[in-house]
């Protein structure tokens, strides 16, 4: 009786909003679709809490209206001057201390400086850099410009760089690891390249454009050689440290340039650049990165390198095959050839180890695992002959394969990786096992674009 | 797997699904979106389908019709396809962006710090509050008149700014609908609503690699106009940012239609859940973060192509 009183019920109440319907249908409420999507933003209401989502107005209209004839002061942060520590290690410098430090506005431009100290070798090092952007369309705001440009699809820039600087620099910095305080050199002191000093200024422009950016400059500078002044390290064996490779006393002027290119959503990079300075220091390099997707959780990322540079180059211009970013089982700097290849595909999964293994664990450390496979070729052209292209000798190549975690930071780059792994060798003189923990990017060949 | 009730038990539902069915159906069919001919079983073509630039009908035989209350129809429109709808609303929203020419609107934005993390919210403490009037014109002219800020910071000029950017183009809404960011999601279609003679898809979007640092979420796609009216989008299982970030719960991105004529932005919502090296490192900088931050952010009174004089822009920054 009770279903048959529900079926009456139901059936009535279908028929009168049968009845009612046309009505609504031909003139549904203005305000209908409003309405529906007011009941969603009623939920959100709900689930967010009246303390987040209610505003206190009082006033604001009267403000609102006279916003343009009578603006109120409200002080917001502007160019002042923002300085940061600076502590390094080095084998060549000992530990070092100082601070750096940036200035300026958009319409003046930004001056940035920056001073250490190096208690190895008691040498100061300072840097002077002043950059301004000539021209920026897009959609950033217009104070954000402090920071360097990259490729931003829709934005175009162009920027003026200044500089002039004593400073400490990688050999190969393509390939050099950052100095993020070196705490590696202290630890170990072997995974870090050596460093010359390098005295001048340097003038150039930066033009990025949809997915292009091409650099254009020139500068003079005065290389020179720093020693070995420490062989201290935390954990490692003294006797295992490196010497600091001597750089070559030059002094140069040498025009520069590069042009990149990145598109995000194809995962897809690449970075050609020159250097001059004449016959016996032109150097070239080429990088292409590109991310291929295998199924949902596992991404590889391939990338390739191609370098040149004159037969007689000085050492501090030439190219090298071991490291952390080249082959992993070989020695930092093994090599100064004049002719480099490179491959390096590595393989990143998605999940987070340590959950999936059960192990308690901070919440920020997500542990992704890797697998790595690097392999490449550095050689001098046997006719000692200043070219660009020249096949390499067979038996040049050296290898390495890898496993570890990666953990990413996201900071100061979304694709800024620390990598810890183990790395075999492959193949014949390729190096020895070796442990590895690295800072980098997942296209760090490219550098940033 | 979930037993299914008997068929008498469920007649009582059925009539009234099949009412409200009924009764959507004839709403729809009264706004235009479907067109049926007077004979039962036979449905003419319509004169719309197919005609360029016109609307695409929608063949709705996902909704049962009731035989027993209305003859069965055959609809012979072609159905929209997923595809279609991306490729549309990609176009919908060029359109409206291109169309705006000039904009002023009143910005509204809190931050408040509270415990949400896998609980109901408790100690919510706003930690600013901020209101300026935005004015922007084509190309890229805007001048932000801030008219008011609260702040709990100790440091009182630093930490924390909101402002508005030059563009009136609002990709936070269609981010994963741009043409080039389409590739790297995975779209579905969640369900299809019929409100006051609009069709309404509710879209939902995955990235197609959870290694990539993109949300997953849904929007709801008003299709008279083809533009996004709401967005909710997260990154629950991974953050962008696993240092800082353990979770971006939701964001919710409103949209409301102003003068009879332009979706624009009016509210945005995010409720973050922090990691404890966040909250370690607010504490050593003595501006304690609670594990949950809530932004919320509104923009009203909008004026749209009211013709802005460049004066006023002389004033501000760009």
């Amino acid at each position: 009786m009770s279903r048959l009183l529900l079926v009456v019920l139901a059936a009535a109440l279908a028929t009168s909003l049968l009845v009612a319907n046309p009505a609504r249908a031909q003139g549904p409420a203005p305000d209908s679709l409003g309405a529906f999507f007011q009941g969603l933003a009623d939920s959100t209401d709900a689930s967010y809490g009246t303390q987040s989502v209610t505003f206190d107005t009082t006033g604001l209209d009267s403000l609102a209206s006279g916003a343009l004839t009578r603006p109120p002061r409200i002080h917001r942060r502007g160019g002042g001057l923002g300085l940061s520590p600076l502590l390094g290690y080095h084998r060549a410098e000992g530990a070092i201390v100082g601070m750096s430090g940036r200035v300026g506005s958009r319409a003046a431009g930004w001056l940035s400086l920056a001073g250490t100290y190096g208690f190895g070798n008691r040498q100061g090092r300072y840097a002077f850099g002043y950059r301004r952007t000539l021209l920026y369309r897009g959609a950033r705001r217009g104070r954000l410009l402090a920071e360097p440009g990259r490729i931003v699809e829709g934005a175009t820039r162009i920027d003026l760089d200044l500089g002039y600087a004593r400073s400490s620099q990688p050999f190969l910095p393509e390939h050099a690891t950052p100095r993020l305080g070196n705490f590696d050199a202290l630890f170990s002191g072997k995974s870090s390249s050596s460093l010359y000093e390098q005295r001048g200024a340097s003038g150039g422009l930066t033009f990025w454009t949809g997915d292009w950016r091409l650099v254009a400059g020139v500068r003079h500078w005065l290389d020179q050689p720093m020693p070995l002044v420490t062989r201290y390290t935390l954990l490692a064996d003294r006797e295992g440290v490196p010497v600091n490779r001597l750089a070559l006393d030059d002094e140069y002027t040498e025009p520069f340039g590069s042009l990149g290119f990145w598109r995000g959503d194809w995962e897809l990079g690449a970075l050609l650049e020159a250097r001059g300075g004449g016959a016996d220091r032109w150097r070239m390099r080429g990088a292409l990165g590109k991310a291929l997707r295998l199924g949902s959780s596992i991404k590889a990322y391939a990338q390739f390198e191609a370098g040149a540079t004159a037969a007689n180059a000085p050492l501090q211009r030439r190219f090298g095959l071991g490291g952390p970013r080249a082959v992993p089982s070989l020695p930092i700097e093994t090599g100064a050839t004049d002719h480099l290849l490179l491959g390096r595909v590595e393989l990143i999964e998605a999940h987070d180890v340590l959950e999936a293994v059960g192990l308690p664990h901070p919440d920020w450390l997500v542990l992704q695992p890797l697998v790595l496979f690097h392999a490449g070729a550095a050689w001098d052209d046997a006719g000692g002959r200043d070219i660009v292209f020249a096949g390499p000798p067979s038996n040049a190549w050296r290898g390495s394969a890898g496993a570890g975690l990666a953990l990413k930071l996201g900071v100061p780059d979304p694709e800024t990786l620390a990598r810890i792994y183990v790395a075999w060798p492959v193949g014949p003189d390729a190096g020895k096992t070796t442990f590895r923990f690295t800072l980098g990017t997942t296209f760090e060949l490219l550098g940033r674009l | 797997m979930t037993p299914r009730p008997p068929a008498h038990a469920l007649a009582p539902t059925l009539l009234l699904v099949a009412a409200v069915t009924a009764s959507t159906l004839a709403a729809a069919l009264a706004g235009g979106a479907i067109a049926i001919a007077g004979t039962p079983g036979t449905l003419p073509r319509s004169p719309l389908a197919g005609v360029p630039g016109g609307p695409t009908l929608a063949a709705e035989d996902t909704i049962p019709i009731p035989s027993a209350l209305l003859p069965t129809m055959f609809v012979s429109a072609p159905r929209v396809t997923l595809e279609e709808i991306l490729r549309r609303v990609a176009e919908g929203e060029a359109r409206r962006d291109s169309l705006m020419l000039d904009q002023s609107y009143t910005l509204l934005a809190r931050l408040t710090y509270l415990d949400a993390d896998g609980k109901a919210p408790t100690g919510a403490k706003t930690k600013l509050e901020y209101a300026s009037k935005v004015y922007k014109k084509r190309p890229d002219k805007v001048r932000e008149i801030p008219l008011r800020q609260r702040s709990d910071f100790k440091q009182k000029d630093d930490n924390v700014e909101i402002g508005a950017g030059p563009t009136m183009r609002e990709q936070i809404v269609s981010f994963a609908f741009e043409p080039r960011a389409r590739a790297r999601y995975r779209f579905k279609i969640d369900d299809r609503k019929i409100v006051g003679g609009h069709v309404v898809y509710v879209i939902s979007f995955t990235p197609r690699s959870t290694l990539d640092a993109l949300p997953e979420g849904r929007v709801w796609v008003d299709t008279n106009d083809f533009v996004i009216a709401r967005e909710e989008f997260w990154y629950r299982d991974r953050s962008p940012a696993p240092l800082f970030f353990k979770r971006i719960d939701s964001c919710v991105v409103e949209r409301t239609k102003v003068e009879g004529r332009w979706w624009v932005v009016s509210r945005i919502l995010a409720r973050v859940q922090m990691t404890s090296m966040a909250r370690m490192f607010a504490r050593m900088a003595k501006e304690p973060l609670t594990p949950t931050v809530d932004f919320v952010a509104t923009e009203t009174d909008w004026r749209i192509n009211r013709g802005i004089d460049d004066a006023i822009f002389a004033g501000g920054k760009r």
